[in-house]
């Protein structure tokens, strides 16, 4: 057992005497790589913004507090900082099970950093959530931060990864990073060249400079857009799978009900968005929650009826041979069957409810949206505040992709899809 | 004439108890099947067929003779056009709701959500064994098929052959009385089904299973069985009924012997007549 890291060693392959189609050898760091990396990311930047949180006179004066001020973020962000903690820790476990490379110090150092940043987990929730301040004005909220920190650090190892991240740069994704550095600089040359002027297109420079003197507006604006996306994909993602279960267990029901399905699914439903207005309210929220309900219902819905009926008649007539009710043939058999269909309609649906969220306040909504003010600010031609009001919303779809792929990773570690892909 | 054959080869060691009562028993069964263009085609032509406790009998034929068919009317997947099945002395719809007999498909047919154990797990857990007796249970098939440290990998990580070990071991894990298999190494390479039909020979030899094997390689068929019933194509018939009085156990070398390749041309002849 000389290679611990690859699940089945060539050893063992010849030792049974078959040479397998493919040992996923890769497999391992790719499934490790991004996730555990994004992971870790997301971890360090919601604990130093706690942090700011945290701290009573910075919420008055540095502009992450101000950014950060309100406390339903505040709360959110708490709650994601504690998921990507099970997730970071979960992984490490898993991984170390995978390797058995467990030294008795590896794992002193997973406990002792996993319970710190529980530590620190719950001072932030009894600040948080339970509006005590405990010490805030000592010196306590930044030595739990740097613990925190530090336990990020001993649980991500990023430094026993350098090959990894090394292999990754220069095979996967150095044509990305490339065209990526290559695109700004052009775009910068460009604008200076011939002299593009700034209603037409701002500098990469000039973006930049104005989103970080602006950002503690934009995170508001944002995060009151968010607010409509989230409780927009809470409850048609749950309506969706409802009806896909629904669907799925009354044949008569999914054939009255899924060709109106696929239907709908193929309608620009942003165009319903000032229908929506009308009936919901022009500033009510509910106007745009409803139009991200609608968007994100149907693909949830049509995904979960496929997943839950696209099973493979062999493992259903191994079931059969077993005598197992329908109810077993549901939970063990159609359910796991069906959740990497469910699991990529979710992720189809983070993107949509932000597209819908955004979109739907272009045909009109409160101030403090941010699809309002992209749509204003562009009348008024303040094109590099525009681009700023983009990056933020890119950033807040990203991160809310990322966290349900990360459920999804924490859900269906078996899924040989979501190892292979590694995004 | 097929009881007659079991007591012919009663000196076969582990088919001495095939005599009395059959545990599997076909009587005159026809099975047609509608095409969707509507002609009618008949897969099995009043097949008649007793299989004994303890037997190991393969099913033989070209492809699209039926003999899938044949298992899956044992197996309670289909109901016979006409004539009666009986499975452990129950028809084999009451076979199938007591769990009398356990099934190996060409694919081995595991969950890619569960490990290996969890996989063997998986019948147990439907006929409601209690946890702790359905880990034993999963364990000592695993060691059976000689997979014990592979029990937390997933079936992706495992090569075909290892599969379908962990798929056998499934379907012993509840002790049924018989083992139906449709063409279970048809899909391995010729070296690795060699090995498994040792190891298949040997968790055969360490149970009382009774084993219907369906299959379409003559050596195989030779190699495993205590007798082979050959089917014709269109419709599916059984032409003949060989038993294989090769000295057990078996091993790499029976192949080589003089016996052996005569008992092969035997049911190749079967075949073409």
């Amino acid at each position: 057992m000389s290679e611990q890291v690859v699940p089945l060693s060539p050893a063992q392959v010849s030792e049974v005497g078959i040479v397998p189609a493919e040992v996923p050898g890769e497999a391992l760091p790719a499934e490790q790589g991004s996730s555990l990396d994004g992971a870790a990311l997301l971890a360090l930047a919601a604990i130093t913004i706690l942090y700011h949180a945290l701290d009573a006179a910075m919420r008055q004066n540095s502009p992450p507090g101000l950014a950060f001020r309100d406390v339903y973020l505040r709360r959110v962000l708490t709650l994601v900082l504690a998921f990507v903690v099970i997730a970071l820790v979960a992984g490490q476990r898993r991984w170390e099970i995978k390797s058995q490379s467990t030294t008795a110090l590896r794992r002193v150092v997973l406990w002792i950093s996993g319970g710190l940043l529980a530590l620190f987990l719950l001072y932030v929730v009894s600040f948080v959530f339970l509006g005590l301040d405990i010490l805030t004005d000592s010196v306590l909220p930044a030595v739990a931060e740097y613990a925190a920190l530090l336990s990020v650090m001993a649980l991500w190892q990023p430094w026993q990864r350098l090959a990894f991240y090394r292999s990754l740069l220069l095979g996967k994704y150095a044509p990305a990073v490339v065209i990526f550095v290559s695109v700004l600089v052009l775009w910068q040359f460009a604008i200076a060249l011939f002299d593009i002027k700034q209603f037409l297109l701002p500098a990469p420079t000039v973006i930049l400079g104005t989103f970080f003197d602006i950002y503690p507006r934009l995170v508001g604006q944002a995060w009151f857009t968010l607010q409509n996306a989230l409780w927009g994909f809470a409850v048609g993602c749950s309506a969706g799978l409802l009806f896909g279960l629904i669907s799925a267990r009354f044949v008569g029901f999914s054939k009255a009900m899924l060709p109106y399905a696929v239907a709908a699914n193929s309608i620009p439903i942003i165009a319903f968005a000032p229908i929506m207005n009308q009936w919901f309210g022009l500033i009510q929220p509910a106007s745009k929650i409803a139009v991200v309900t609608v968007l994100t219902f149907f693909p949830v819905m049509i995904n979960t009826v496929r997943g839950l009926s696209s099973v493979p008649p062999a493992s259903l007539e191994l079931m059969r041979s077993y005598a197992a009710s329908e109810w077993n043939i549901f939970r063990k058999l159609r359910l796991p069957a069906a959740l990497p269909y469910i699991f990529s309609a979710l992720k189809v649906a983070t993107t949509l409810a932000m597209i819908g969220a955004i979109v739907a306040e272009y045909f009109g909504g409160p101030l403090t949206g941010l699809g309002v003010h992209i749509k204003d600010d562009a009348g008024l031609s303040r094109f590099p505040v525009v681009w700023s009001e983009i990056i933020i919303a890119s950033l807040l779809g990203n991160t809310f992709y990322f966290v349900v792929s990360l459920v999804e990773r924490l859900v269906m570690p078996w899924n040989v899809a979501v190892r292979n892909q590694g995004d | 004439m097929t009881s007659s054959v079991a007591q012919d080869n009663a000196s076969d060691r582990f088919s001495a108890t095939a005599t009395g009562e059959p545990i599997v028993s076909l009587k005159h069964v026809t099975q047609r099947f509608n095409t969707p263009t509507g002609q009618v085609v008949t897969a099995l032509q009043d097949v008649s067929l007793d299989i004994y406790p303890g037997e190991f009998l393969s099913i033989i034929g070209p492809s699209g003779c039926g003999k899938s068919t044949l298992l899956r009317i044992v197996a309670d997947l289909l109901t016979p056009s006409s004539g009666e099945a009986t499975v452990n002395g129950k028809p084999p719809h009451q076979a199938r709701l007591n769990r009398d007999f356990g099934m190996v498909f060409q694919a081995a047919v595991l969950y890619d959500w569960r490990t290996v154990l969890k996989n063997i797990e998986l019948p147990l857990e439907i006929m409601k064994y209690p946890p702790a007796e359905r880990t034993e249970r999963a364990r000592a098939m695993l060691n059976l098929v000689e997979l014990s440290e592979f029990e937390s990998h997933y079936p992706w990580q495992l090569s075909g052959g290892m599969q379908q070990r962990v798929a056998i071991a499934r379907a012993l894990t509840f002790k049924p009385p018989i083992l139906l298999m449709d063409e279970p190494f048809g899909a391995l390479d010729e070296m690795t089904r060699e090995r498994m039909n040792i190891e298949l020979l040997k968790i055969w030899s360490k149970t009382n299973t009774t084993v219907i094997f369906v299959t379409h390689s003559i050596q195989e068929a030779v190699y495993l069985s205590s007798r082979v019933a050959v089917m014709s194509a269109r419709p599916g018939q059984i032409i003949s009924d060989i038993p294989i009085p090769l000295p057990r156990p078996r091993g790499p070398e029976t192949r080589d012997t003089e016996q052996f390749f005569h008992l092969v041309s035997e049911v190749r002849a079967g075949l073409h007549t």
